[in-house]
């Protein structure tokens, strides 16, 4: 059973998906500048997918989805929509990443069920301020 | 008959086509007997009309009262009309009737490349680009100013925007790579690319990955198409507050061969601003134009 995220939870296990090395590399050096451990990567969303099935047959599900929209393979949303299947128990919230800023199209990502979602470039401000929405969204709901 | 031009003919500087500049043309403004403004093109007037920065250049005189041109006149003529197609402006001759129009375009074997009026030669070019994306070249430059900073925490120094029209000599780039996105919609089309200095990309790779990586990495490659997707998505908001209607698309990396072969450029006219930074070259160019604007004449 996963964990249910906190930004207090140093250990907990966070997932980012981005088809650019650039932004990919970038959230997870922010992430670990922000004392997070456990931190893997993946190209799209597919590869992703695939990384959140077996951590979930390992017994060790991710926490946590970090995800670019726009993706070969599978994009953010397809990949949004496969978690959303998962069993609650298994519950994977997402916080999005775009360089998107055409706001009907971010509403519309928020709709669709994403827990938070941030602008690229990504800053630690911005990183820090998504990971507090999704803690303030699960103690809600927990 | 006709105006031939003697050894003797006395110049009178009155007839001299002093250019008068407008905001996007200048024009030329044949007083009097044509024979006697053409006396005026001389190699070193039409070097000056011709690296004129405007784009568009109009003749203004009425073709129709002025005598028929000699051959020598028309040879002047010519060589001043050429060398500005050649800079890549656009000639208006106006105040000419169609017909006539016709026949100086034959005479001067230019068959074609004549607008006769101002608002068909402004309509139709550059100068509608100038006056549509003005402001949106301080939109962008501003998202450049910000992707850098925030990414890089790079401070970056936009210089003058300049035009470059299809004839501009491309200034000589270090080898290194393109972001280039698309911006296309129902109302406007264009392209937005970045250049990046061999150099200034390495660094900003090894930046991020904290590791010196070949230009053809893919981890290299990926920053130009991801920057590019950045600065278009800082702005995005406000083009299409604007009325843009930019629509989403896929950023790419081009990487120009080494020979100088393979360069991608966005078509022109486009404008151009390059950044000065503490990581090398870099330069923006930005070709955007609407296609269903309000503006009509």
């Amino acid at each position: 059973m996963a964990d249910v995220f906190s930004i207090h939870n140093k250990a907990a296990k966070i997932l980012v998906v981005d088809d650019m090395a650039l932004s990919r590399v970038t959230g997870r050096k922010l992430l670990i500048e922000l004392g997070f451990k456990a931190i893997d990567m993946a190209e799209n969303g597919e590869i992703a997918w695939t990384m959140i099935e077996k951590a979930i047959a390992d017994q060790a599900p991710y926490c946590l989805l970090i995800s670019d929209w726009m993706m070969p393979v599978l994009d953010g949303m397809g990949l949004l929509r496969r978690t959303k299947k998962l069993e609650s128990e298994n519950y994977l919230p997402m916080i999005l990443s775009t360089a998107e800023s055409d706001a009907g199209q971010v509403v519309e990502a928020v709709k669709q069920g994403i827990a938070a979602y941030v602008r690229k470039p990504l800053t630690r401000e911005s990183l820090l301020s998504a990971l507090e929405r999704v803690t303030a969204k699960e103690q809600q709901s927990g | 008959m006709g105006n031939q031009l003697k050894s003797s003919t006395v110049i009178d500087p009155a007839f001299a086509p002093e250019p008068l500049l407008g905001t996007n043309y200048l024009t030329l403004p044949f007083r009097g007997p044509l024979a006697q403004s053409i006396a005026f093109v001389t190699p070193e007037f039409i070097l000056r009309i011709a690296n004129s920065e405007k784009p568009l250049v109009v003749l203004n005189f009425s073709y129709a009262e002025a005598a028929p041109l000699s051959a020598g006149e028309l040879k002047l003529l010519k060589m001043l009309c050429k060398a500005c197609l050649d800079s890549g402006k656009r000639l208006a001759f106006v105040k000419c009737p169609d017909f006539l129009l016709q026949d100086l375009e034959q005479k001067l074997d230019l068959q074609g490349r004549f607008f006769s009026t101002l608002s068909q030669a402004l309509k139709s070019g550059p100068e509608q680009v100038i006056a549509e994306i003005g402001p949106e070249l301080e939109l962008l430059t501003k998202a450049v100013i910000e992707v850098f900073e925030k990414q890089f925490s790079i401070v970056v120094i936009p210089e003058k925007p300049r035009m470059l029209t299809p004839a501009s000599v491309d200034a000589k780039h270090e080898n290194g790579i393109i972001g280039l996105i698309a911006l296309n919609s129902k109302d406007a089309v264009g392209s937005l690319l970045m250049r990046f200095g061999e150099s200034t990309v390495l660094k900003l790779a090894e930046q991020t990955y904290g590791e010196k990586l070949p230009l053809l990495n893919p981890q290299v490659t990926d920053v130009a198409a991801e920057l590019i997707n950045m600065i278009l998505g800082c702005a995005k908001e406000e083009l299409n507050a604007r009325g843009f209607g930019i629509e989403q698309a896929l950023p790419q990396t081009l990487v120009p061969n080494p020979d100088g072969g393979g360069s991608a450029n966005t078509p022109k006219p486009c404008w151009q601003i390059n950044f000065q930074s503490p990581v090398g070259e870099l330069n923006l160019e930005i070709c955007l134009k609407r296609i269903n604007s309000a503006k009509s004449e």
